[in-house]
């Protein structure tokens, strides 16, 4: 029993310096490998070519106009958009060495604010309206939330720069404020255009486009009967773009 | 066995045809009519501009007692509204910026005029505040020419009170203002 035991410490003992060698070696070999990855990898950082930039943030202008179904529509005094996405390419290698097809998928909001109109009628230079305080005009805004999903095409003719086309459907949530109104509805948006690029940075322009039927979101919530209304919306935006 | 399966697509292909052709008629058909509807929208939008003066209001005003279904308030009407001595005297404007400009009210309570409201048109509905009752947001246009305007207010719903079932036939001419 005493011999046993003698062995098996024996054994212990002699098995350790060699584990704790390999151990040493091992890290000393991750360690000689890290350095050597190191300038590898910050190389390989450093020279992301004109298609890596994938993912795309965009910041942009909207000149939009809300036009009802019968009668003149709103032009806007300010609107703004932000986008964001990633390109989805269908092929690894570029064909004839510049041109790619992609699937554009992210997000789209917008926003935009209108010049009321006035009535037609000679009114008198004192305010009319209600004199109930609780009546309040909030003004005339528009926004929109919604994916965008659609092809692209896009071109890598020297260098870094890059000239992309797409066309994207833009299923969105979209809410009206018109005055003491709220009005709400499921819009299918359309957007289609153009960007230029070089390595980070781009700009771009872009049509959008689409109709609703809205519905009267207090009648909604009061429970009472409303009637839906139709609006068209059209925007020209232009945007400046960041690529990463 | 090869003849069965040919002679199968054939007849498969010739009622897929024929399908497709009847959808794109029974297509055609339904853009025709809407076409047509928007035609007719566009004429009562038209028609529909200008400065309305009421000449006659008939209709009721129940208050219903939801559990009992006595009649807590009983009120009809069948009057002709000659001037604005009347309380359902009202003269307006309808414009294409969408915009009703209330001009004389018999009984403007707390509102000061002439008053701008915006209104909402869809083809055979106004829309907005000044079309609205307590329980629906829109009125029906019943009758439009050139000179006559004839709108239906059908406005029912429950509150504290009761059951109340109010409903308005009103007529207007066009005047030259």
């Amino acid at each position: 029993m005493k011999k046993a035991i003698l062995m098996l410490i024996a054994a212990v003992i002699a098995v350790s310096p060699l584990t704790a060698g390999n151990e040493k070696e091992a890290t000393g070999a991750s360690l000689y490998a890290a350095s050597d990855d190191k300038p590898a990898a910050k190389e390989k950082k450093a020279k992301k070519g004109p298609w890596d930039r994938k993912k795309y943030f965009s910041l942009g202008y909207s000149n939009q106009t809300l036009s009802p179904e019968y009668g003149n529509g709103f032009e806007s005094k300010f609107g703004v958009s932000l986008v964001n996405g990633r390109n989805i390419f269908l092929h690894k290698k570029p064909i004839a060495k510049m041109l790619k097809f992609a699937i554009d998928l992210g997000s789209d909001i917008n926003y935009a604010q209108y010049k009321d109109l006035e009535g037609d009628y000679d009114l008198p230079e004192s305010e009319p309206g209600y004199e109930d305080e609780e009546d309040m005009d909030f003004g005339m805004h528009h926004i929109d939330i919604g994916l965008h999903v659609g092809p692209s095409i896009s071109i890598n003719p020297v260098d870094h720069l890059k000239l992309s086309v797409y066309f994207r459907f833009v299923p969105s949530y979209s809410m009206l404020i018109l005055n003491s109104e709220l009005y709400q509805s499921f819009t299918p948006l359309f957007t289609y255009g153009g960007e230029i690029s070089y390595k980070v940075i781009g700009i771009g322009i872009e049509g959008r486009s689409g109709n609703a039927k809205y519905t009267d979101m207090l009648a909604q919530i009061e429970g009472a009967e409303s009637m839906k209304i139709k609006y068209h919306t059209s925007a020209l935006r232009f945007y400046i773009s960041f690529r990463f | 066995m090869k003849k069965f399966y040919f002679l199968i697509t054939q007849s498969m292909r010739k009622s897929v045809v024929c399908t497709a052709i009847a959808a794109a008629i029974c297509c055609l058909a339904m853009v025709s009519c809407e076409k047509e509807k928007d035609k007719d929208a566009q004429k009562i939008y038209e028609m529909l501009q200008g400065t309305w003066v009421s000449t006659h209001v008939e209709g009721h005003d129940y208050l219903i007692d939801p559990d009992t279904g006595q009649y807590l308030w009983k009120d009809d009407f069948n009057e002709d509204i000659n001037d604005i001595s009347n309380e359902m005297w009202i003269k307006f404007r309808l414009d294409r910026n969408n915009k009703i400009t209330i001009l004389e009210l018999g009984d403007p309570e707390d509102l000061t005029l002439p008053a701008v409201l915006n209104y909402t048109f869809n083809g055979r509905q106004l829309g907005g505040v000044a079309f609205s009752g307590d329980f629906t947001k829109y009125t029906n246009i019943v009758e439009i020419t050139d000179t006559k305007l004839v709108l239906e207010l059908d406005d029912k719903g429950t509150d504290e009170n009761g059951y109340n079932d109010y409903y308005e036939l009103s007529t207007y001419k066009k005047v030259d203002e």
